[in-house]
């Protein structure tokens, strides 16, 4: 059995993305600890998840976006004002270490064991026993292994939207993951699923640093230890969750919170 | 105000009779078109059926066909469009995918696809002409199986090239980006995630292209010509059922004789169809 690697830091500094013309986000500064979850609030628009994607480096890569600044991930400088990494083999080699789960479940046609063992599969796993090895670890880990085990041949889009988002965290975690970006993953999740979801991130953050972009200020405050809030491209304040919803210190991050009441 | 109540006037009467006259006119299209295939098959079945037997489909031609089997026909036939379809399939879809997965729509792009639409638009005999020219003659392969098939093959390939490409277009492009977010290349996405969903729409292209290849005759006389062996190497002059009823029809050997080989061809391409599409539904099933 594969050991975990254990969690990456990130350090993001003067991150600005841009789409043609259109600045998505300006010179970011922002420190993610090792083996905690950090939540992005902001409102839509606000560049949460341009710099989620930019983490690691699908804006460029697939959305045509411009990334400048830096990024380490771990010891690794994944962006760099001098060059961005393009090569397909450190891309590979950087999505199996920062994975991340969409907004809306993402199954591909095939069967749930099939979707699990797609990441290993790809890294050149195959033997068998190793990938029911890892099936089994990823589908226990986002909660459902007891809902699906006995059967992992079932087409995964047949699944309910809840258990097809598990299914999608399970897939991410398969491939051993330093670090989970999570772009709003419980919108249009029923409760259940959400808090199987929620439960995955605080047991697995000892080993595993989540970056969770939410719409929902409660979800947040349940599970982030740390949270940063945006607004219109930058980033306005960061501190510990529980401190940024009872004293916010700057008067936006105020007025955000504060509409959860009006 | 005045305008809107005449707006719904109209809405409220008009559309009644336009759905009955549509609804006439698009039932007896379809009922037209299903009518002409049918008479087409019909038609040819009962001048055809009464030649063929069981000797008719396995001996050799007699008197330049004007008696016995059609054998060696059949097997050219197959052996023809094997050959185009070996040759389209791989350059088809690497056109398809070359198209769809790694240009952005631009200036070549465009190039390529109104290339592509302007080979499918040039007649047959123009492929034969062609195929003469440059297969048989320039580079001597003489008339042979091999000039058939690959006369046969460039001239499917837009057909080829185009379904593909719809095919692969239609592929969701989350499908890609889960990928590539696992650590797939852009390549092991495409080979690993793509093609498979997009299978299905590939298999129509190909099946389509075996449709145009199997019945072609003026392509093929020039090129794969007209000996009546039965072909034993790629390099063989070889007789297709098309090209047999045409001479047999032409040179007035024998009606009855064309017509069966005519019947057998129709049986085959039905055959070549309804298998091509059970196997595919079978295939999209397991997708889903």
């Amino acid at each position: 059995m594969t050991v975990q690697p254990g969690p990456d830091r990130i350090v993001a500094t003067g991150v600005s993305v841009r789409y043609g013309d259109r600045v998505a986000l300006q010179r970011t500064d922002l420190t993610v600890d090792a083996g905690t979850v950090h939540g992005i609030i902001g409102p839509a628009g606000s560049g949460k998840t341009s710099f989620l994607r930019t983490l690691n480096l699908m804006s460029v890569e697939l959305d045509g976006a411009q990334a400048d600044g830096s990024i380490c991930i771990g010891a690794d400088e994944i962006l760099s004002d001098e060059r961005v990494r393009r090569d397909p083999a450190s891309l590979s080699q950087l999505r199996r270490r920062v994975g991340i789960v969409f907004a809306t479940p993402q199954p591909l046609p095939r069967s749930i064991y099939e979707n699990v063992v797609y990441g290993p599969r790809i890294a050149g796993i195959s033997d068998r026993t190793t990938l029911d090895a890892i099936v089994e670890r990823a589908l226990r880990a986002a909660h459902m292994w007891d809902e699906v085990s006995d059967r992992l041949s079932l087409m995964a889009t047949r699944l309910s939207g809840g258990q097809q988002q598990r299914l999608c965290l399970a897939r991410t975690l398969a491939t051993n993951p330093r670090v989970v970006l999570l772009d709003e993953p419980c919108s249009g999740l029923d409760p259940i699923s959400t808090a199987r979801i929620e439960e995955t991130l605080r047991t697995l953050k000892s080993q595993i640093t989540f970056v969770l972009v939410t719409n929902s200020i409660y979800q947040a405050e349940r599970v982030a230890d740390q949270t940063s809030f945006f607004l219109m491209g930058e980033r306005i304040e960061t501190a510990a969750t529980v401190d940024l919803f009872a004293r916010p210190t700057r008067p936006e991050t105020r007025d955000y919170l504060d509409g959860r009441f009006g | 105000m005045t305008a809107t109540m005449v707006e719904e006037n109209r809405a409220s009467v008009a559309p009644r009779l336009a759905q009955q006259v549509a609804r006439v006119a698009l039932w007896g299209a379809t009922a037209l078109t299903v009518g002409i295939l049918v008479f087409i098959i019909v038609f040819v079945m009962r001048r055809g059926l009464g030649a063929i037997s069981w000797s008719f489909l396995t001996d050799a031609p007699q008197r330049s066909g004007a008696e016995g089997g059609i054998f060696p026909t059949i097997v050219s036939t197959l052996y023809v469009t094997l050959a185009a379809v070996l040759v389209a399939t791989p350059l088809g879809l690497g056109a398809a995918i070359y198209l769809a997965e790694y240009t952005t729509e631009g200036r070549l792009s465009g190039i390529i696809r109104r290339g592509t639409e302007s080979l499918a638009g040039i007649p047959s005999i123009i492929f034969g002409l062609f195929g003469f020219a440059f297969f048989v003659t320039a580079l001597g392969m003489g008339w042979s199986i091999l000039s058939g098939g690959l006369t046969l093959g460039i001239m499917i390939l837009p057909t080829v090239i185009r379904t593909s490409e719809e095919a692969l277009r239609a592929v969701p492009r989350e499908y890609r980006h889960v990928a590539q977010s696992l650590g797939a290349s852009k390549w092991d996405a495409i080979r690993s995630v793509v093609l498979p969903v997009a299978a299905p729409g590939v298999v129509t292209g190909i099946v389509l292209g075996i449709g145009r290849a199997i019945s072609e005759t003026a392509a093929v006389i020039f090129t794969a010509g007209v000996a009546l062996a039965t072909p034993t190497s790629p390099f063989d002059s070889a007789r297709t059922m098309s090209v047999h009823f045409y001479t047999l029809t032409m040179e007035g050997i024998s009606d009855e004789q064309a017509y069966g080989t005519a019947a057998v061809l129709v049986v085959t391409i039905l055959v070549i169809n309804v298998t091509a599409y059970t196997l595919m539904r079978r295939f999209t099933r397991s997708l889903r």
